[in-house]
């Protein structure tokens, strides 16, 4: 897709990441929406009735709409998310109540 | 009730929200001799308006944002980040706040006097297709492209009001971004030749709008006044648009637009985050021309709660320098009530300033009100409560069926019961009910938030952590 | 509804049972005006759980009485051609200790006698059942499978649609506040939009009962109990059956501090239901206190140790009314003619078709069944 990160100060550290078990770099400041959309994932889950696609919506964290499954903890909010090295970051699905 | 308050970390004043109403609060209260406690929901203060820019993505040492975040390191600030004010409970003479933040954060905190700064968030205006990946509020793609670094898409189209759009327009046109459309669904703002006398002065946000206008010209960007996106369409993300007037009837009956986007950005305003507020018991009136409950407040800023003051953005959207006047203002009152001295020269002052700062809020207000056609978009399969997926069509039924209030509908559709806790859908739901119903929205009644204000984990609310 | 032509009952208080009574009236014929004070389901009903429980009646006429309503659930959605979200889940009351085994095992027998299948489960079973109960909180568990679970919203809203289909007129947001009675009989009620005259006026008003009694001149025995309950987020499935503490049928001193006994509902949707905070009081309010919200939490935490992390994202509080020697106050009023009283019930879903049969019945004439002077509201306890 489309989102594409602007140029980072030069010589700004890396850290890695895995999204759906794939490896992925991010920068120290960055929120897992961001690392998402960087990586052209704008989806981020469906939902439970309707199996709709959702993603980022509000940004801020008061939507809810952005939840992803951060280290095994379950409907975390990517865009309130702030990345940190060797965490692992797993999209999509409903909740299976 | 002994139990509760034994042990509990007492204070004078506390602040909720570190925007600039609470930390124009912070400062001037510290001016005074009253130690603040300043309780932030992010992990680092300034709100949206001051929001930092992580340094590893700026290159800079931390632009100047505000010398108000500088105030914070004295010895007689606390400041407690990334935690939530998930209640407040008259206690005694104060109020009990239940906090839930990271490790070692007090989860109790009593407080004698209390400002409560919370600000606002986009005020969400549902259409068919807005649910779709894709569809952000102006708020998001600003935080990202300014604050995150990140271009957050690569054709957009701005649909909303006011001059912010224009500010994101610029933002993303400097960051490499299309513009292919902005479009604003109030009129051409003729009537602002009026407000000449409150726009004295303000050169630099005049400024500011002028040369975003010029860039999106320059861009060739689409610019329409009363205009809208009416759809969003895609295979699950947003791929176009169609746009159109406002007011308008069916797509045949109007002249619509289709135009290939990637990213819609949703800039209609602000909603004042009042359920904090509304929660610790405030009597709260709806402002129609706001289009929102506000709390009802003394000269003073004031609520009908004793000790309890609201300013900024969440007790009515004025923007970033009425927040800090305002904020100024209710800590010289709460100080007072601690029997602080307070100057009348400086009371004297600081309402002149603010009345000034409101007057130029005032004139945006009216040029670029939330509008009201919006209703005419929705469709029976539009997604009113994005939680929930509860669509217009079957707060329509229900409504069909009998139900006469927000309360009625909430409790019967669950619109409203998840997550968000309401805030998504609380005012367009409101709005369609006021539409299907021929009342005003006032008299359907009011939702109160209960507490847990924010979600909290079981055990967060807790007083002792495990 | 037009001036000129008074309602034949009024039902006071638009709840789990002042709908289902209005329901049945207008579906008997009889003019009726249903005035609530708030939204339908405002009050207790609108914190109730939503359990179709049989394992709680009491014993004796309750538990007859119980069965037959029970026995209507199953056609129930049918008959008022409503999504009420009925559902056959299963129902277990938590046995933590002997005392409460020794009664749960009377129960068992009591209750297979009358034909319910209600089995006592060791420790083993029930942590089978539910994987997620913390073995070390029970012992057993007083099982029945075919207990059920719906929407007491969705209930209500059914009652009331239905009972307009059939002419049933409605009022919400319109207290009552006051009861008028003439020679020893009812003449109907006074209102914030004026007075209404009528033969028959049915008590249906939970808590509220009682200050509304005394109007008419009448002490009723309900008292309540100020009571708290939290919902958490959509969770995966967490637990299939409804679970309540056994420690509710343990006597009780009727305390006024804070005791939370513990119960728990997954919504088919997903979220948690959590309870039960429960202060005695003599005050009708509606906020949630800061000392209720934790209590709950940690016993929810105690009980089931993963959903520890599972936001709570709602609370409420409401007054909910009891009887103290745990039989409904169901019947008229002695010395108030006209004046019948449906209030108290101790499971209050269940019996809602029951209560509206048997309430609309008082009216008309069809409900002569002696037996009910057991619940008499003005029987001394």
């Amino acid at each position: 897709m489309t989102s594409s990160r602007l140029p980072r100060p030069a010589g700004s550290p890396t850290l890695t990441v895995s999204v759906d078990s794939e490896i992925a770099e991010a920068h120290p400041g960055e929120t897992v929406a961001t690392v998402l959309l960087a990586l052209g994932r704008q989806t981020f889950r469906h939902t439970d009735h309707l199996h709709a696609p959702r993603g980022l919506f509000c940004g801020m964290g008061v939507c809810f709409d952005c939840l992803v499954t951060i280290d095994g903890q379950p409907n975390v909010r990517a865009c309130m998310t702030p990345v940190h090295a060797g965490m692992t970051i797993e999209t999509g699905g409903p909740s299976d109540a | 009730m002994p139990d509760v308050i034994a042990n509990h970390l007492q204070v004078e004043l506390a602040i909720v929200g570190a925007g600039p109403a609470g930390l124009a609060a912070a400062a001037e209260a510290s001016d005074l001799g009253v130690p603040v406690t300043l309780i932030d929901l992010f992990p680092r203060p300034g709100g949206q308006y001051f929001k930092p820019t992580p340094a590893e993505l700026d290159g800079e040492s931390g632009a100047h944002l505000s010398p108000l975040l500088d105030r914070l390191s004295q010895a007689d600030m606390r400041v407690i980040s990334d935690t939530a004010v998930w209640g407040i409970f008259p206690e005694g003479e104060g109020y009990l706040l239940c906090l839930y933040g990271p490790v070692g954060t007090p989860r109790r905190l009593l407080a004698r006097k209390v400002i409560l700064a919370p600000g606002a968030h986009d005020r969400p205006v549902p259409f068919p297709g807005w649910t779709l990946p894709g569809v952000i509020t102006a708020g998001a793609a600003l935080t990202l492209v300014k604050h995150q670094r990140l271009l957050p898409g690569r054709r957009f189209l701005l649909s909303g009001t006011g001059p912010l759009q224009l500010v994101l327009a610029r933002h993303l046109l400097d960051a490499g971004g299309e513009v292919a459309a902005v479009l604003d669904a109030n009129p051409f703002p003729w009537r602002g030749w009026r407000h000449a006398r409150a726009a004295w002065g303000q050169w630099e946000r005049l400024g500011e709008g002028w040369a975003a206008w010029r860039s999106l010209r320059k861009a060739d960007a689409l610019l329409r006044w009363g205009h809208v996106v009416r759809r969003a369409e895609g295979e699950g993300q947003v791929e176009q648009a169609i746009i159109g007037p406002v007011d308008g009837g069916t797509d045949e009956a109007v002249a619509v637009d289709r135009i290939a986007v990637d990213t819609i950005c949703l800039g209609h305003g602000l909603a004042p985050s009042v359920q904090l507020a509304r929660q610790a018991g405030c009597e709260h009136r709806y402002d129609p021309d706001q289009r929102a409950y506000l709390p009802v407040r003394d000269e003073s800023l004031q609520s009908t709660l004793p000790g309890l003051f609201v300013v900024g953005d969440g007790a009515g959207i004025g923007g970033k320098d009425v927040a800090q006047w305002e904020g100024r203002l209710a800590a010289l009152a709460a100080a007072a009530q601690l029997t602080r001295s307070v100057a009348a020269d400086r009371i004297a002052a600081v309402r002149r300033e603010l009345a000034r700062q409101r007057r130029f809020a005032a004139v945006l207000i009216d040029l670029f009100p939330a509008s009201a056609h919006l209703g005419d978009l929705l469709t029976d399969d539009t997604v009113l409560c994005r939680c929930e997926e509860i669509t217009v069509g079957e707060i329509r039924r229900v409504v069909a069926e009998g139900a006469e209030t927000l309360n009625a509908v909430r409790m019967v559709t669950r619109a409203g019961m998840g997550r968000c806790q309401g805030r998504m859908c609380g005012g367009p739901v409101s709005e369609l009910l006021a539409r299907e119903l021929g009342q005003p929205v006032e008299a359907l009644g009011q939702v109160t938030p209960r507490p847990p204000v924010v979600p909290v984990p079981l055990e967060g609310l807790l007083e002792e952590e495990a | 509804m037009s001036v000129e032509r008074s309602p034949d009952a009024i039902v006071i208080g638009g709840g789990l049972i002042g709908s289902s009574v209005a329901y049945h009236l207008a579906r008997a014929g009889v003019r009726t005006l249903l005035i609530e004070q708030g939204d339908l389901a405002s009050g207790a009903s609108g914190a109730n759980f939503g359990n179709v429980q049989v394992e709680d009646a009491e014993f004796g006429l309750s538990l007859e009485l119980t069965l037959r309503s029970y026995a209507r659930f199953a056609s129930l959605g049918d008959e008022l051609n409503y999504e009420v979200g009925y559902r056959r889940t299963g129902n277990l009351l938590l046995i933590e200790n002997q005392q409460q085994w020794a009664l749960m095992q009377q129960r068992a027998a009591r209750l297979q006698a009358a034909g319910v299948r209600a089995a006592l489960l060791d420790r083993d079973e029930t942590c089978r059942l539910e994987p997620g109960l913390a073995p070390e909180t029970i012992i057993g568990a007083l099982y029945n499978p075919e207990e059920g679970t719906l929407d007491p919203f969705k209930l209500v809203h059914a009652y009331a649609l239905r009972g307009r289909d059939a002419g049933l007129e409605l009022w919400t947001h319109t207290r009552v506040t006051g009861i008028q009675v003439r020679g020893g009989r009812v003449i109907g009620v006074t209102t914030a939009r004026g007075p209404v005259s009528a033969q028959w006026v049915i008590l249906a008003a939970g808590a509220w009962s009682h200050a509304l009694g005394r109007t008419a001149g009448v002490e009723l025995p309900v008292e309540w109990v100020h009571g708290e309950a939290l919902i958490t987020e959509v969770l995966p499935t967490t637990a299939r059956n409804a679970m309540t503490t056994a420690a509710f049928f343990e006597a009780t001193e009727g305390a006024e501090e804070q005791s939370v006994g513990f119960c728990l509902r997954q919504r088919p949707r997903g979220n948690v239901m959590l309870g039960e905070a429960a202060r005695v009081t003599r005050r009708l309010g509606r906020e949630s206190t800061p000392a209720a919200l934790p209590a709950v939490a940690a016993e929810a935490r105690r009980w089931l140790p993963a959903l520890r992390r599972a936001a709570v994202i709602r609370s409420w509080a409401i007054p909910v009314a009891f009887v103290p020697d745990s039989r409904p106050l169901l019947g008229p009023v002695d010395g108030v003619a006209g004046l019948l009283v449906a209030t108290g019930l101790k499971s209050t879903i269940i019996l809602t078709p029951v209560v509206g049969e048997l309430v609309a019945g008082m009216v008309t004439g069809a409900t002569q069944d002696p037996r009910l002077a057991e619940f008499s509201p003005t029987r001394t306890l």
